[in-house]
């Protein structure tokens, strides 16, 4: 009988040995919000909010690419990646919902960040500047991402005093079941800028490479007086930058090679790339690249629009293929690290690859060009000619300075045409062209080019804002769709 | 079958055999000894374990493994009794010889088939669950890599798909219907008593199962709780028998090429009239059309026109090399195998090689302790192409790319880098290319047995099972895809560990000889925690080196841990009275680390009863029935969710910026998340009669709620969707096995078998009630699972070759309109934005089956099988790439089908007329890529012969065999596009679909 009590003992001892936590684990790449309770851990979550940036559907892709295929300099060669918005195919069924959801995330983390910096009391002196400035890059992001789904799903600002449809703002944590309805245009402009005037006192005036500091968001804001066609502020926020900064214009010699670097003088803010940690195939390098995907290409128009003497011209790549299509080839804006023109021209002479590939390139967001732009538009708007003709050679001059514009030569048009030359393949020009009612004309140079893709787009067209995608709609009744979708 | 029946009941009389002798070992000298040997008279093998008992005496012995026993008389005189299960019991009167041979006879009325069944073994006729057993011999000479794949057709209710022809991929099996979303559809498998996972299970030698019991209602499932939900797969181990040691030596080798016709390609001549036609169509002028066909080279290659096909695939080679040996004395017995699978792919570098080594061994301590071990060691090497839409797919690129223009070679005869639209020489890559897998299992099971009093047993077993998987993805840096990065290789290791204990206690008693009871109680434990770590780096200095050190730029690394814990209490509770009434009854509490403390732990329970009308004394006149027994039973199983920490609010850190960790808010908490809850009910009738025939009828119910829904949730939140348990779905239909022994003589056996099972599943409720659309199919209440929501395609317009389309409203439903006859007509539209989606039927067919006929003369035995399906729909996915009717000629390769297309007035034809770069939409998501998808299908047929024993014996050998087996060998479908055994889902994929395979198999024991 003593066998049968030692093995009722054991049975009760494997029954007592399993207590209830022996259910309770975790993951071992994720944390609860439990975890969440100093500065520095919540430096990682708003380094977060900057991955989401990074996202491919948002700054490391599609936000640029996905815009200018829909303009005139820059054309998609496939028909599936880039396809659809440079055919105009989008509809409701058939979208990249990634241009949606991206920047709804990167809100959702940007409040996640401001509510667990509302939580944790700063003492220090230097635990009060890191929590300003992380308050500070919070709101920018949650500001810029806001900015730009209104750009891309509200009509511009400029077509209707910001009456129309913009997209619905988001300042808190939602519940899974929230089905929130769209802001106007004019509201969601007014949280951005709202946002970005308490951020601006909050953060570093000094150059952070790779973060968003206090001229990243006097930048967003400049752009957004602009887009809102406020030139009084456009152009004095553009001014406060140009004088007060540390940034500086590229010089004119090191221009070309400049898109080599990480970070260069007139750097306000970049997606940091990194070899490990990029965008990949996916990412606007790649698309642009004859190694890589190449799918994002330059038209052979755009060469026209050139001096021979404009330092720009350099960046037009020949494509070395014989292409049958309007293609000129690439806009060397995303070499990869260190991969000058030099060295992409001498490894494709040697039929050698670059070890950096394409996609390990920063991607610039905002760059101190920009706002001598900016001021030159905001100028000629106020009917300023003097202050316009004095920014808008600045980057004429840099380019070819042999070129200078003549004050009784100006208007909008030299403006915007001087942008379109500054900022091809950097998500500018179909922002450029609809917010001051302009149409998009892309004549074909050849004859047999793809009949799908559109000659001419009316300003007033009803697809240059994108549709709520029908899988958002379907989820949440409460959006009204655009018109004529 | 009456083989296999044989070796259940060998196996239980070697254990009977060795109770007997323990207790009858003591016997005192007698006066008289009888002496001799018992065999079967339907073969002449000797009997091991058949009772030999004096007739109303406790005297008795029983027989060794040689059929030899030998017994003590006290008196001069009587009646010996030999009995054993499956065989007639045979009375002889003992006369004046001591030496008394006796030869049984089967007894076919014998219903009495041991069966395994959760936590046990029971008597068929005594279960009052639904659960089938398949014989091995069915399925072991088929040569697979993976048994379930042999599994189709043979049992009902089971359906399976294999996700892809090449060598080792996966399996899935479903059990009456899919009864979840989002939480896995697989059925549990449990080896040797062990729930193990239901990946992985090529490691297993299929030579090794013993036997394989399907559990399909609650009454059988249930016990096994919150994995039970999909059904369970028991796969019992072969042991060893007491006796002289027995070996056993296989061996066969096996052709395979693809078992359909499958997107076939236009053929060269074809590619260039159908091109030159479109650009004609389309307007172009001669110098246009010509500029074009220089362009993209499309003319006849200088050696002829490319078969890809060729290029990329080949005969596939399967060779299976087994080897076993049995045997051991009363106190221990082992079994050891060891076995060689090696299989190459229809596709080139494509193969499969596995090493498996196994030892199960059982000792009897004394007569009440026994202990045991069943150790595995496994190893399997795997070379294999990407599926989907991998540009390393060879049937992707295959079905979508290949143009007969070009040629993979150059003139100088050397692989070509690149194809059209710059993509990549697939025959170069592989040349230079590899991915791998290397997977190491070793499985341990001990376990001690010890019986406290009499009919009360302990059982505890330990359980311990290490999955390594070593995988390499090598980019060469001569390929293109490692062009760029010089040469990549990224190694993965992911290790699996799962730990289970387990410890059973049960108590079997008969009181007042008509009360039966069997209760069971029980307590386990498990872990299972998985992890993996990857490097990848680039630079690689030569093709030769392949590996991480000699890459110089290391260029990635990550790795994580994830575990899962269960605890589990169980109980059940059987009573059978005077073999006529059975009740069952079960339940289990699990508690698992997946769900938050409010919904961590529930209760699984089961309800079964069956009744022998055939045992009532009134039945007991219709002799001509041998058994009718009706059954029911009702229940609850679950289904665990897929994600390990589900329920947690989480900011997930895998990601980085600027080299800093960082975290993203990952998903939302959810503390109600819970389990899915299937309610099974099952009624049933299983009969036998004339001894001849045999079979059941069976319906079920089964109905799942608290469904786990990924609901889709406005991304303005940041999310896209989130799990809740808010579905409903439903399975019902039903089952019919049929048996029949049609001839059964001395030489000539005929016996047939047939299952057909319908089963429709409905989605019963879902969040909101709202329906999930896509852009080709819609989950909508009562509507199944998988059902197509497409535009209705109306043909080709016979006037003018446009493609047309019904029109539907926004609702669905089709609009009408008068035509010029006055008729009411369905209306129709040239434009494809006109029309609407409409709910367009399911892949799920509305009944699927098998047939098997065994026949056997003297040594030869031809068996068939062929399984079929009827009133499902298949789903062309790819059609939108491959019928474009012109659109995209420089992307995409042309169909076989598509030369049915229109080209003047009055052509009634499936394609429109073909127009270069056209966009109308002609190729667009519709119905026009829906087909019925009925099929009948040869699965398997296999002819043996074994040699008589005069000859064998001569050799030395107990047996030997020979057979030639065939699988998918013929195949009638009702589409001729692919082949119609596809994924569940009804969509067709780009992975290598199934192949028919030609093996010829030798057999020696000895």
């Amino acid at each position: 009988m003593k066998n049968i009590y030692i093995i009722a003992f054991s049975f009760v001892l494997l029954l007592s040995s399993c207590s209830e936590d022996y259910l309770d684990l975790d993951s071992s790449t994720s944390q609860s919000m439990d975890a969440v309770n100093t500065l520095d851990d919540v430096e990682m979550l708003l380094h977060g909010a900057y991955n989401i940036l990074s996202d491919n559907d948002y700054y490391n892709n599609g936000y640029l690419a996905r815009s200018d295929v829909r303009a005139d300099d820059m054309l998609s060669l496939s028909s599936s990646r880039l396809g659809t918005e440079n055919r105009y195919q989008y509809t409701p069924e058939k979208c990249t919902s990634g241009m949606w959801s991206v920047p709804y995330t990167a809100i959702r983390q940007a409040n996640r960040v401001l509510n667990h910096l509302e939580a944790i009391e700063a003492v220090s002196e230097s635990d009060v500047t890191m929590k300003n400035s992380m308050k500070g890059q919070a709101l920018t992001i949650r500001a810029l991402a806001h900015f730009d789904l209104c750009r891309m799903f509200g009509l511009p600002y400029s077509h209707n005093g910001g009456s129309s449809l913009g997209v619905p703002i988001i300042t808190t944590i939602l519940d899974w079941d929230a089905k929130k309805e769209r802001n106007t245009v004019k509201e969601v402009y007014e949280q951005v800028i709202n946002d970005l005037t308490i951020a601006i006192p909050l953060m570093d005036t000094e150059v952070t490479d790779g973060y968003i500091n206090h001229w990243a968001a006097k930048t967003i804001l400049a752009r957004v007086y602009l887009y809102k066609e406020d030139n009084a502020l456009a152009y004095s926020t553009a001014k406060d930058i140009i004088d007060n900064s540390p940034y500086e214009l590229v010089s004119r010699d090191k221009y070309v090679d400049s898109w080599a670097d990480d970070y260069t003088s007139e750097s306000i803010f970049s997606i940091s790339n990194t070899l490990t940690d990029n965008g990949g195939l996916e990412s606007i390098g790649n698309y642009a690249d004859p190694d890589g995907y190449y799918i994002f290409a330059a038209t052979k128009k755009l060469t026209l629009i050139f001096d021979d003497a404009d330092i720009r011209k350099e960046l037009l790549y020949d494509d070395y293929r014989t292409y049958k299509y309007d293609v000129q080839g690439r806009v060397l804006k995303f070499p990869g690290k260190g991969n000058t023109k030099d060295k992409i021209v001498a490894a494709w002479e040697e039929g050698k690859t670059l070890s950096n590939p394409s996609y390990t390139s920063n991607t610039p967001v905002f760059r101190l060009s920009e706002l001598y732009l900016i001021a030159a538009e905001a100028a000629i708007k106020e009917a300023d000619p003097v202050n316009a003709t004095l920014y808008l050679n600045k980057i004429v001059e840099r380019a070819d300075p042999t070129a200078t514009v003549a004050e009784a030569d100006i208007d909008l048009d030299r403006i915007l045409l001087e942008r379109r030359k500054e900022f091809v393949s950097e998500g500018h020009r179909f922002f450029d062209l609809t917010r001051n009612k302009l149409n998009i004309d892309r004549p074909r140079l050849t004859k047999r080019q793809s009949s799908s893709v559109p000659k001419f787009i009316d300003w007033n067209y009803y697809k240059i804002v994108y549709p709520i995608p029908i899988s958002e709609r379907n989820a949440n009744p409460n959006l009204i769709q655009n018109p004529d979708y | 079958m009456l083989m296999k029946k044989r070796n259940f009941v060998i196996l239980r009389m070697a254990l009977l055999s060795v109770f007997f002798t323990f207790f009858f070992a003591q016997v005192n000298a007698q006066d008289r000894i009888i002496t001799g040997n018992v065999i079967a008279a339907q073969d002449g093998l000797s009997l091991p374990g058949v009772s030999v008992v004096v007739k109303g005496t406790t005297n008795g012995a029983s027989t060794d493994i040689d059929g030899n026993y030998s017994i003590k008389l006290n008196t001069s005189g009587g009646v010996l009794v030999f009995s054993s299960i499956g065989m007639k019991t045979q009375e002889i009167i003992i006369g004046r010889s001591n030496v008394i041979n006796v030869s049984l006879e089967i007894d076919s009325k014998d219903l009495d088939e041991v069966m395994i069944v959760a936590y046990g073994t029971t008597k068929k006729t005594s279960f009052t669950g639904s659960a089938a057993t398949v014989k091995t011999k069915d399925i072991s000479r088929i040569p697979v890599s993976s048994f379930e794949k042999s599994l189709t057709g043979l049992v009902s209710g089971l359906s399976v798909s294999n996700s892809s022809g090449q060598p080792g991929s996966s399996t899935s099996v479903r059990i009456r219907g899919m009864g979840s979303f989002s939480a896995g559809n697989n059925p549990l498998y449990v080896i040797d008593g062990i729930p193990v996972s239901s990946s992985d299970m090529s490691t297993l030698n299929p030579g090794d199962i013993e036997a394989l019991t399907v559990l399909k209602d609650a009454a059988a499932a249930s016990l096994y709780g919150s994995r039970a939900a999909n059904g369970v797969i028991l796969i019992t181990t072969k042991q060893g028998k007491a006796g002289k040691a027995k070996f056993n030596l296989k061996a066969s080798m096996g052709f395979s090429d693809f078992a359909t016709d499958n997107f076939e390609n236009v053929n060269g001549e074809d590619y260039l009239t159908l091109l030159n036609e479109s650009m004609v169509n389309a307007g172009m002028d001669a110098d246009e059309i010509a500029d074009e066909l220089e362009d993209n080279g499309w003319e006849e290659p200088a050696g002829g026109f490319v078969d890809w096909k060729d290029e990329l695939f080949r005969t596939g080679v399967t060779k299976n090399l087994e080897f076993s040996a049995s045997g051991g004395n009363k106190k221990t017995k082992f079994y050891i195998s060891a076995n060689v699978f090696d299989q190459t792919g229809i596709a080139e570098y494509s193969d499969l090689t596995r090493y498996t080594g196994r030892i199960n061994l059982t000792h009897n301590v004394n007569d009440k302790f026994r202990i045991g071990v069943n150790m595995v060691n496994a190893k399997t090497i795997r070379n294999y192409q990407s599926g989907g839409s991998s540009y390393s797919n060879p049937f992707y690129f295959l079905s979508r790319k290949a143009w007969p223009t070009e040629t993979p070679y150059d003139e100088n005869g050397e692989l070509r880098e690149v194809l059209h639209g710059n993509s990549y020489n697939i025959v170069r890559e592989y040349e230079l290319n590899e991915q791998s897998t290397e997977i190491y299992r070793s499985t341990t099971s001990a376990w001690a047995e010890y019986e406290l009093t009499e009919g009360l047993t302990a059982k505890t077993t330990a359980y311990y099972d290490w999955i390594n998987n070593d995988e390499l993805d090598y980019s060469s840096p001569n390929s293109r895809a490692g062009r760029k990065s010089h040469g990549s290789m990224e190694n993965t290791n992911r290790k699996r560990i799962m730990a289970t204990s387990s410890s059973i206690l049960t108590y079997d008693k008969t009181f007042s000889e008509k009360h039966h009871i069997n209760v069971l109680a029980g307590f386990e434990v498990e872990s299972s925690k998985s992890s993996y770590y990857r490097a990848y780096g680039k630079n690689i200095p030569s093709e030769e080196i392949k590996v991480l050190s000699t890459a110089s730029d290391p260029a990635g690394v990550s790795g994580s841990e994830s575990e899962k814990r269960l605890i589990s209490y169980l109980s059940r509770f059987n009573y059978d009275y005077a073999n006529k009434y059975y009740l069952s009854t079960s339940i289990r509490r699990d508690g698992s680390s997946k769900l938050g403390t409010n919904e961590r732990w529930a209760n699984f329970w089961s309800l079964s009863g069956s009744y022998r009308l055939s045992e009532e004394e009134f039945m007991k006149n219709l002799t001509f029935i041998d058994n009718l027994k009706l059954r029911a039973s009702y229940g609850t199983s679950g289904n665990l969710p897929s994600s390990y920490y589900g329920y947690q609010q989480l900011y997930s850190y895998t990601g980085s910026y600027n080299s800093v960790p960082a975290g993203i808010d990952s998903q939302y908490e959810n503390q109600d998340l819970t389990w899915e809850k299937n309610h099974n009910l099952s009624l049933a009738a299983e009969f036998s009669f004339l001894t001849k025939f045999s079979g059941s009828v069976e319906y079920f119910k089964r109905k799942t709620s608290d469904l786990l829904v990924s609901v889709p949730i406005s991304r303005v939140t940041g999310f896209g969707s989130t799990m809740q348990n808010i579905g409903e779905m439903e399975n019902k239909g039903f089952e019919i096995e049929l048996r029949s022994e049609n001839i059964n003589t001395d030489n000539f056996r005929w016996a047939t078998s047939f299952n057909i099972t319908h089963v429709k599943n409905k989605v019963v409720k879902l969040y909101n009630n709202e329906p999930i659309s896509g852009t080709t199919s819609i989950k909508i209440e009562g509507q199944p699972y998988y059902t197509f929501y497409l535009k209705p395609w109306a043909g080709v317009n016979v006037d003018n070759g446009k493609p047309q389309w019904y029109v539907v409203d926004e609702e669905g439903n089709y609009e009408y309109e008068t035509n010029a006859d006055g008729k009411e007509v369905k209306k129709i539209t040239n434009d494809y934005g006109d029309t609407n989606q409409m709910i367009a039927g399911s892949p799920d067919p509305d009944f699927f089956g098998g047939l098997t006929n065994t026949l056997s003369y003297k040594g030869l035995e031809l068996s068939f099988l062929f399984n079929f399906a009827v009133g499902g729909k298949i789903w062309y996915s790819s059609g939108y790439k491959s019928w474009r009717d012109g659109a995209s000629s420089t992307s995409y390769s042309f169909q076989k089908d598509q030369l049915d297309r229109w080209q003047k007035p009055g052509d009634v034809a499936a394609h429109p007329q073909r127009i270069w770069d056209r966009d109308d939409d002609s190729a667009a998501y519709s119905t026009r890529f829906l087909f019925d998808n009925d099929f009948i299908r040869l699965k398997n047929i296999s002819l043996a012969y074994s040699f008589p024993k005069s000859l064998t014996n001569k050799a030395k050998l107990s047996s030997l065999k020979v057979y030639l087996q065939a699988t998918n060998l013929l195949t009638w479908s009702e589409q001729d596009l692919c082949d119609p055994e596809q994924a569940y889902s009804g969509r067709t994929t780009f992975e290598i679909p199934n192949t028919k395979t030609i093996t010829f198999g030798v057999e020696l024991g000895f």
